[in-house]
């Protein structure tokens, strides 16, 4: 019976982090253009980087959401010469953007850091 | 306007230029059947194409409109191109503006109602986006 719990385990985690991992994608993008100004293919292999291959992004989709970050304001750009080729674009937060990243970690991942909830998540049996 | 929005004003265009002329032949050549045909054949390709090209625009930016844009597009398109026909003779001369004219109220009324809906429903969007699709 207890072998049979544990091998649902990774089907669990799976379903899980599916679910986990939607609608994170912009604090990742968010987290990258903090650290500084990147083109798309940076972004991507940054957050693939820092999460450990935890995230992963397609370029469509990352330009899809700079797309829509770009129109609410909350990101822009500078142009810059690639290696070869055109201009690239180096997306970057603007004022109202890390403000915004700013209290959406203040509300949601400081929560985390709070002495209870810590001891808690690093509580092992 | 975005890329989706201007290529489907220009496709809407060209089919109802062509559905202009189609209806204007079969007028004057009392073909009812092809008459038919082709009110049905132009009504599908706008809606396949408003289809295609609405999915589009929204990949490009989920602008929260419910397709209002797309449907003002169509009415200033349709009438736009069906008044310049018969002003220019280019029609059937049993094809008259007035005809037109009532066409366009009828039509005025939906997409006054459509209208509304739009208005109604702009609280849901942020900057004119769906505030579901902003942050995924």
């Amino acid at each position: 019976m207890k072998s049979s719990n544990k091998s649902l385990l990774p089907e669990l985690l799976d379903a899980w982090e599916s679910t986990y991992k939607k609608g994170q994608l912009t604090l990742w993008i968010f987290l990258a253009l903090r650290d500084e100004p990147k083109y798309v293919d940076e972004i991507r292999t940054y957050i693939e980087h820092i999460t450990a291959g935890t995230i992963k992004c397609e370029e469509q989709s990352l330009y899809r959401n700079l797309r829509k970050y770009l129109h609410i304001k909350v990101v822009s750009f500078d142009l810059r010469k690639g290696n070869k080729g055109p201009d690239r674009k180096y997306y970057k937060l603007t004022t109202l953007g890390d403000e915004l990243l700013q209290r959406f970690i203040d509300r949601n991942i400081q929560l985390f850091y709070v002495p209870e909830i810590k001891k808690l998540l690093f509580k092992t049996n | 306007m975005n890329k989706a929005l201007a290529t489907f004003i220009l496709v809407a265009s060209i089919l109802t230029l062509i559905f202009r002329y189609g209806l204007s032949s079969a007028i004057t050549e009392k073909s009812w059947g092809f008459l038919i045909a082709i009110a049905v054949i132009y009504g599908l390709s706008m809606f396949a194409s408003g289809w295609y090209l609405g999915k589009k625009d929204n990949q490009e930016l989920p602008i929260y409109d419910l397709g209002f844009r797309f449907h003002l597009s169509t009415f200033l398109v349709y009438h736009a191109i069906s008044i310049i026909w018969i002003i220019s003779g280019a029609g059937n001369p049993n094809e008259n503006l007035f005809t037109i004219y009532i066409g366009m109220g009828i039509w005025s009324i939906f997409l006054t109602i459509h209208a509304i809906f739009y208005l109604v429903e702009r609280r849901k969007a942020i900057a004119s986006l769906d505030k579901d699709e902003l942050f995924e």
